[in-house]
């Protein structure tokens, strides 16, 4: 999946470690998200919606 | 901890989750060097010699409830990357016990310790390296 995280946590401007902090996960998960190593499980993407005000959808689009 | 405060210090869940299993880790290993030193003293009562000899079991089991504790306590990425290494590291282990006696019929080496604990901890620590560094490319 791509996801517009780091755009929208410079956007806020969030650090990695701030932006774990408020989704009480560790920095490496943050930046596995970001660079699309990893996609987040459903509670953590809405965790992340939640954290930027905006649905999942706006978020993580389908690669294809 | 609130989600307030953990707010306030965005950067305490790492080491905090790091630092609880090392020292729940260095508390159970420190145990079973103990209950393991306690083994070799004499003791004329036999129920107290029993006791002695299977003291070591308890602390072997507080490793597994500290990797436990830590597993439940870390995040679902680092659990992914976790179980991953777990998986790779007991394949790898398993075939490597497999191939030493072919490569020992034709090699002089020695014979291969029973215990697997030891062989399987060092191909963990390097599957764990590993996926850490070429995970999303491996796997």
């Amino acid at each position: 999946m791509k996801n517009l995280l780091k755009q929208l946590r410079a956007e806020c401007g969030m650090t990695q470690s701030d932006l774990a902090g408020r989704l009480n996960v560790s920095r490496q998960t943050v930046n596995a998200i970001e660079t699309e190593r990893y996609d987040p499980s459903l509670p953590l993407a809405f965790a992340i919606a939640r954290v930027f005000g905006r649905k999942i959808e706006e978020i993580f689009t389908d690669k294809g | 901890m609130s989600p307030q405060s953990q707010a306030l210090h965005p950067m305490d869940h790492d080491a905090r989750t790091g630092l609880r299993f090392v020292l729940e880790m260095a508390g159970a290993v420190a145990l079973l060097a103990g209950a393991s030193w306690l083994r070799h003293l004499p003791a004329s009562d036999p129920v107290l010699r029993t006791g002695l000899q299977l003291l070591p079991i308890v602390p072997v089991w507080l490793i597994l409830a500290a990797g436990v504790r830590n597993y439940f306590r870390i995040d679902e990425f680092q659990r992914l990357r976790f179980l991953q290494a777990m998986a790779l590291a007991s394949g790898i282990t398993l075939c490597l016990s497999w191939s030493y006696p072919f490569a020992r019929a034709v090699i002089d080496l020695p014979p291969l310790a029973p215990d697997h604990s030891v062989p399987f901890a060092i191909v963990f620590m390097i599957a764990t390296f590993v996926l850490n560094v070429r995970g999303h490319r491996l796997l």
